[in-house]
């Protein structure tokens, strides 16, 4: 047969089984990045602190977290570090949530960094003039609209940790691509489900980037 | 400057960027062709000698096999390797080992970026339909491994608990037939190492491995805390995986292979790595 019918042969057998995996995809990249985002506030703050110490722990974070490649960080920690904090294996979803989070988180820190810094600082100096504290004037003055610029470096961001859940696979997490393997090492139809998957993958980065736009657009009118 | 001599200059700048930009594209571009004609070429490496006398062959290996496929101060060797080379060697034929996970193999044969593929690979009629085997070549079974301190003695314990097994291998078919049965849960690991780790860690319960790979680990002193429970689950053969239109490569082979058997010298690799005990 040629290679359009055992592409939609090999579609109707495994499709639920590839489209489960991309349900674990998305899941993966949503909550790592939920728990990125608070990470990426949080050591965003310390970052531009005045404290010494507070800057130092933040750098120290970033430079671990971006000086290492994702795929050492999640082996590392699955099979060496996490065991040794809680004496065994914790659970590989957590586990590779956890590893994501902390690896997106540390590249959003520099994108919340970037978009507070591009809000001139007149703002600052205005909301203090008022009356509000530092604190004050991030939470209602600043960040609102440094989060207006931050939203394409955000998206892009969401959709690399998004690519980067087929690197759970090392742990055994059945998200998209892994599905995909286990399927072609059985039926041995290697092109046609890869095909398959990476049609996937883009259906899902397409659609993020469509809602992006969406929520984008629906900013800038306030 | 006058207004006339900034917009010249502003212009002359725009006429060099456009040329640095031409520039560029081109070598980018010369770049790119060049790739992908020694992209071309190394693929034709592979299949241009199936037409003629075959002189040299590319064999896919997983190095993180002992006692199969290892490395010892940084060279390949192993029962495998070693077998290979000894049936090249009959033929005057040179190997070029290409190193790569084991689920990768067949989907590189598939491809013919790989004339064989030698990896402890189990015969079974799947893989049958997509490569030939030469042999076979050495008699195994499956065994399952958990921790000395377990509650699993016996299949039935198995309810519950996560089975860990390698992806493509036969041993993970055995264990999702096994978490079928029993009640368990399956869990997939890509390499030798980690298999082990997962269940002395305790991310899983028990591994499905094969029994020669197994007992090198325990007899290295590696697998602490692990042993085998129960009898061999199945009794397998291994073969070497050969692409599906290279007769000739194949007949070769079991020639040799036989012609090895025969007069001795398999049994000397064999007992070079696996003692007399058979």
């Amino acid at each position: 047969m040629n290679f359009i019918q055992s592409l939609s042969e090999v579609f109707h057998d495994s499709f639920s089984l590839l489209l489960k995996g991309a349900g674990k995809t998305f899941e993966l990249a949503f909550l790592s990045l939920l728990v990125a985002t608070g990470l990426g506030l949080f050591f965003g703050m310390l970052r531009i602190s005045t404290n010494k110490f507070l800057r130092f722990i933040a750098h120290a974070y970033l430079s671990i977290i971006r000086g290492t490649p994702l795929y050492v960080q999640l082996v590392f920690s699955y099979f060496v570090l996490l065991p040794a904090i809680f004496g065994q294996s914790i659970d590989p979803f957590t586990a590779g949530a956890l590893a994501l989070s902390l690896n997106a988180g540390a590249y959003l820190v520099e994108i919340f960094r970037g978009g507070i810094e591009s809000i001139d600082k007149g703002q600052m100096e205005a909301g203090r003039a008022i009356g509000f504290t530092h604190f004050q004037t991030m939470r209602y003055i600043i960040l609102p609209q440094a989060v207006k610029r931050m939203i394409p470096s955000f998206v892009n961001q969401f959709i690399i940790t998004l690519k980067d859940t087929s690197l759970l696979s090392t742990i055994g997490i059945m998200e998209l691509m892994y599905s995909g393997q286990t399927i072609y090492s059985v039926n041995f139809k290697t092109l046609e489900v890869l095909t398959i998957v990476a049609l996937m993958y883009w259906a899902i980065v397409t659609l993020l980037t469509i809602v992006a736009n969406w929520i984008e657009r629906r900013m800038a009118q306030s | 400057m006058t207004k006339i001599q900034i917009i010249s200059y502003i212009n002359k700048i725009k006429q060099r960027g456009e040329e640095v930009m031409k520039k560029v594209g081109l070598t980018l571009l010369s770049c790119a062709l060049l790739f992908g004609a020694a992209g071309c070429a190394q693929k034709e490496d592979a299949t241009k000698d199936t037409k003629k006398e075959q002189e040299k062959i590319v064999v896919a290996t997983a190095p993180d096999n002992a006692p199969f496929a290892y490395k010892e101060n940084g060279k390949l060797t192993g029962f495998d390797t070693e077998l290979i080379k000894a049936l090249a060697k009959k033929e005057d034929i040179d190997v070029q080992w290409k190193e790569m996970k084991f689920n990768g193999m067949i989907p590189a044969l598939q491809s013919q970026q790989v004339d064989a593929a030698v990896a402890a690979m189990t015969i079974n009629d799947e893989r049958k339909k997509v490569v030939n085997f030469a042999g076979p070549y050495f008699d195994s079974g499956l065994v399952l491994v958990t921790k000395t301190d377990s509650s699993i003695k016996k299949l039935e314990d198995l309810k519950g608990k996560t089975i860990v097994a390698k992806q493509g291998s036969s041993g993970l078919a055995k264990a999702q037939e096994l978490a079928n049965k029993y009640g368990a849960k399956v869990k997939i690991l890509e390499d030798e190492a980690t298999l082990y780790m997962d269940v002395q860690k305790g991310g899983s319960d028990a591994l499905i491995n094969d029994h020669p790979f197994v007992a090198a680990k325990i007899k290295s002193g590696t697998a602490s805390g692990l042993h085998i429970v129960g009898e061999k689950l199945t009794g397998e053969q291994y073969g070497i995986a050969i692409t599906k239109d290279n007769e000739e490569l194949l007949k070769e082979f079991n020639k040799d292979l036989k012609e090895m058997k025969e007069n001795g010298e398999y049994q000397k690799l064999y007992e070079k790595y696996f003692g007399t005990s058979k």
